[in-house]
């Protein structure tokens, strides 16, 4: 049924799959991979929080919360909360894996995001599950910004190695297989 | 076996949430099927019935949800993307499903 779903959706024209995974043994072996973490602060009661330059946002409110228990849960790795209390030795964090990703189309996901430099590589896509993404594709980013995914007319692949391409791509990178190697094009 | 994947309808919410009713055990009266199927868009869900048999085994949806990410030069871009909601499956297709692989 993944396999279906994922030719549904690239017949579809989307790029990427994501998914919160109930069992992460099974979605790691087609193709996800851990996109972002997050994690579960323990807050003790009587817990104070210094928020800088939140002081002058603080003194308009003119509503208090009295008394409730607040499970603040599903926060990001760089939620300033995490930091009000004090930081992680101040709060009990527990972190788990959130959002799992995964590239359905190789080509639209490369082009679709932006880069931080201009480069010029030949990636190789070993992709048994998305056929449509096996072969080696070339990624140009140009100085302005411009980015361009395509197959390249010949070249042999030399390039990138990854079992789940859309973490490091689209997410934190955190997916415990990953394995990426980057040359450029000969 | 030979397995085979058809698409389910708001008729078949029914029959989609035994098969998750069979892989998580929630309260099955906790929500009317109506309820809890009000936000499936039906035209991505799929339900995978062993040969000779109606009821689905396994089943599968997504959502549409594309997202905002960051373009060139600062800019944002709209990235087509879609949610997958879960499969769920009966323990023997489970089986069939990871031998296939």
């Amino acid at each position: 049924m993944i396999t279906h779903h994922f030719a549904q959706l690239h017949e579809q024209g989307a790029a990427l799959s994501g998914l919160h995974a109930a069992e992460v043994q099974i979605y790691d072996n087609f193709g996800y991979g851990i996109g972002s973490v997050e994690l579960l602060l323990k807050l003790e009661r009587g817990a104070v929080f210094n928020a800088p330059n939140l002081d002058a946002a603080a003194s308009e409110v003119t509503t208090r919360l009295i008394d409730r228990c607040e499970r603040p849960w599903g926060r990001g790795a760089d939620d300033p909360l995490l930091w009000w209390p004090g930081g992680p030795l101040e709060v009990g964090v527990r972190s788990s894996d959130s959002l799992w990703l995964r590239l359905v189309d190789v080509g639209t996901a490369l082009a679709a995001r932006g880069y931080s430099a201009a480069c010029d590589v030949v990636l190789e896509v070993a992709d048994p599950v998305c056929l449509w993404n096996e072969g080696t594709w070339r990624l140009t980013v140009a100085g302005t910004g411009w980015r361009r995914a395509c197959p390249p007319p010949t070249k042999r692949a030399r390039g990138c190695r990854c079992r789940a391409w859309a973490p490091p791509i689209w997410g934190r990178g955190a997916s415990p297989r990953r394995h990426t190697r980057v040359w450029p094009p000969s | 076996m030979t397995i085979s994947i058809v698409p389910l309808t708001a008729a078949d919410r029914q029959r989609l949430l035994n098969v998750d009713l069979a892989a998580f055990f929630f309260d099955p009266n906790a929500y009317p099927a109506e309820v809890a199927t009000r936000h499936f868009d039906w035209a991505s869900t799929f339900g995978a019935s062993r040969e000779g048999t109606e009821d689905p085994a396994g089943v599968c949806t997504s959502y549409d949800m594309a997202v905002t990410a960051t373009g060139p030069l600062g800019s944002l871009a709209r990235c087509p993307w879609q949610g997958c909601r879960g499969c769920r499956s009966t323990p023997t297709i489970a089986v069939a499903a990871c031998c296939a692989r």
